[in-house]
């Protein structure tokens, strides 16, 4: 093991790797998992809350999801703290966009955007890099509705369903198996929810230990990013068979 | 004394410009193309400072260039409107632009569009337009005679009226003037008015 390279985050090890990108995965593979599933009136977001208690504000704060743009949302995993400067640099980034052309910034631009803002941790500045994945979800006129992830080392891509968080490995292979190019949106919630139920470490699945946000185009044509409550989660817990009662 | 003008048609927009390069009192050329090409479906014809008028209008075309060759798809007609306001508009702020610009696209959501963009940077979607002197005849003739569905012949058959306007009322009035169309099958140049031409031989 060349440990003489990790604490430079910007070289690479004789072996050709970034360790302190490696690393910050392992961090992520450590977090809540969350979970993507594109459909084909929109997109769905579900994410495990690793914070629960029952003091906890839930009407004012949100662990998993932030609206990044009104037409685009994201999902996050890993560090909170690297996650929140990251949302407010992709928030920016789309403003910025906004502001030029006055138009709503294409899904894939913002992603490539605060893509490049990782990858430049990567590679000068001495600074580490994020230790966050997210997945993002939206929509363009130019490709309708995307899911995006993308990883500390600045690499994305477009998926159709995609896990992020610990066991990813093992929901994307559930996902792999399961996922249905032409499924409804209701659909895709409920394999997000039996994919997360199966991969969740907890027993039981309540709405506590949830948070499941979709992204969609209301009757009159503009972007929805709705956060399911509580209660509406529990109920399509129940609905799906998906929840346990607690003994 | 330059003259630029324009209008949306059925499906279309046209603009004509005059084509005098004028220095003082020299004219330096009477064929100076002041209507730029911005991409396949996009015009933009400029009249002003010409140091400016090339310098902007080249650099507005090629942001739009990289912009899509970075993402894979054209700006809309708006957006790049919008993106030329904000670069004058910071400019202003700074080294101004002495650049009016009359912007025409095509877009497959949008249709044909035409954009008043003038050199403190206003913009305007309109359906015509217009700049200069020449401007006090052009738009009072377009107002006169504009539908909002005119065939291709009935808006050069407007623009010919126009042309002659200027060149009956107004003192040192621009002799010769190119005229380019936008529509679904892209941005082209579509006839000069020329009533004077570059001698190039000697005449014995």
């Amino acid at each position: 093991m060349s440990r003489r390279y990790d604490s430079r985050t910007t070289i690479f090890s004789p072996e050709g790797r970034l360790y302190q990108v490696e690393y910050a995965m392992e961090a992520i593979g450590n977090a809540g998992s969350a979970i993507g599933i594109l459909s084909k009136d929109g997109v769905v977001l579900i994410g495990e809350k690793k914070v629960t208690s029952k003091l906890l504000q839930t009407s004012t704060s949100s662990e998993k999801m932030y609206k990044i743009d009104d037409h685009v949302a994201c999902a996050v995993a890993g560090i909170m703290s690297d996650a929140n400067i990251l949302i407010n640099t992709a928030r920016v980034q789309a403003q910025r966009y906004t502001f030029m052309y006055q138009e709503p910034m294409p899904v894939e631009q913002l992603v490539q955007s605060l893509c490049d803002t990782k990858q430049g941790y990567t590679q000068f500045g001495g600074l580490r890099p994020f230790g966050v994945s997210f997945l993002f979800a939206g929509w363009d006129k130019n490709h309708g509705f995307q899911l995006y992830m993308s990883d500390p080392s600045g690499n994305y891509g477009g998926w159709k369903a995609a896990a992020v968080g610990a066991n990813n490995q093992a929901a994307q292979s559930i996902l792999k198996q399961d996922y249905k190019d032409d499924a409804t949106r209701e659909e895709a919630v409920e394999l997000a929810l039996k994919v997360l139920s199966k991969t969740m470490d907890s027993t039981s699945l309540t709405s506590e230990k949830l948070e499941l946000a979709e992204v969609f185009l209301t009757p009159s044509g503009s972007v929805k990013y709705h956060v399911h409550s509580p209660d509406s989660l529990t109920k399509l817990l129940v609905k799906h068979g998906v929840t346990q009662p607690a003994a | 004394m330059e003259c630029v003008f324009g209008l949306v048609g059925n499906g279309f927009a046209i603009v004509a410009a005059d084509t005098s390069a004028v220095h003082s009192i020299l004219v330096h050329k009477n064929n100076e193309d002041k209507i730029m090409v911005l991409d396949s479906h996009k015009l933009i014809a400029a009249s002003g400072e010409p140091g400016d008028r090339v310098h902007f209008t080249e650099y507005a075309q090629k942001n739009v260039s990289l912009y899509q060759f970075r993402n894979g798809i054209p700006l809309t007609t708006a957006a790049a409107a919008n993106f030329i306001r904000r670069e004058l508009a910071t400019a202003l702020r700074k080294n101004p632009y002495s650049v009016n610009i009359l912007m025409a696209g095509y877009g497959k959501e949008a249709g044909a569009s035409l954009y008043y963009i003038d050199y403190i940077a206003t913009l305007h979607k309109v359906d015509k337009g217009a700049f200069g002197y020449g401007s006090y005849f052009s738009l009072s003739t377009m107002d006169r005679h504009y539908r909002s569905d005119m065939s291709v012949e009935e808006a050069i058959e407007l623009d010919d009226k126009c042309i002659r306007e200027i060149r009956s009322r107004l003192v040192i009035a621009p002799p010769n003037f190119v005229i380019k169309i936008v529509d679904k099958d892209g941005a082209r140049e579509h006839a000069w008015r020329q009533s004077v031409q570059d001698v190039t031989t000697a005449s014995v």
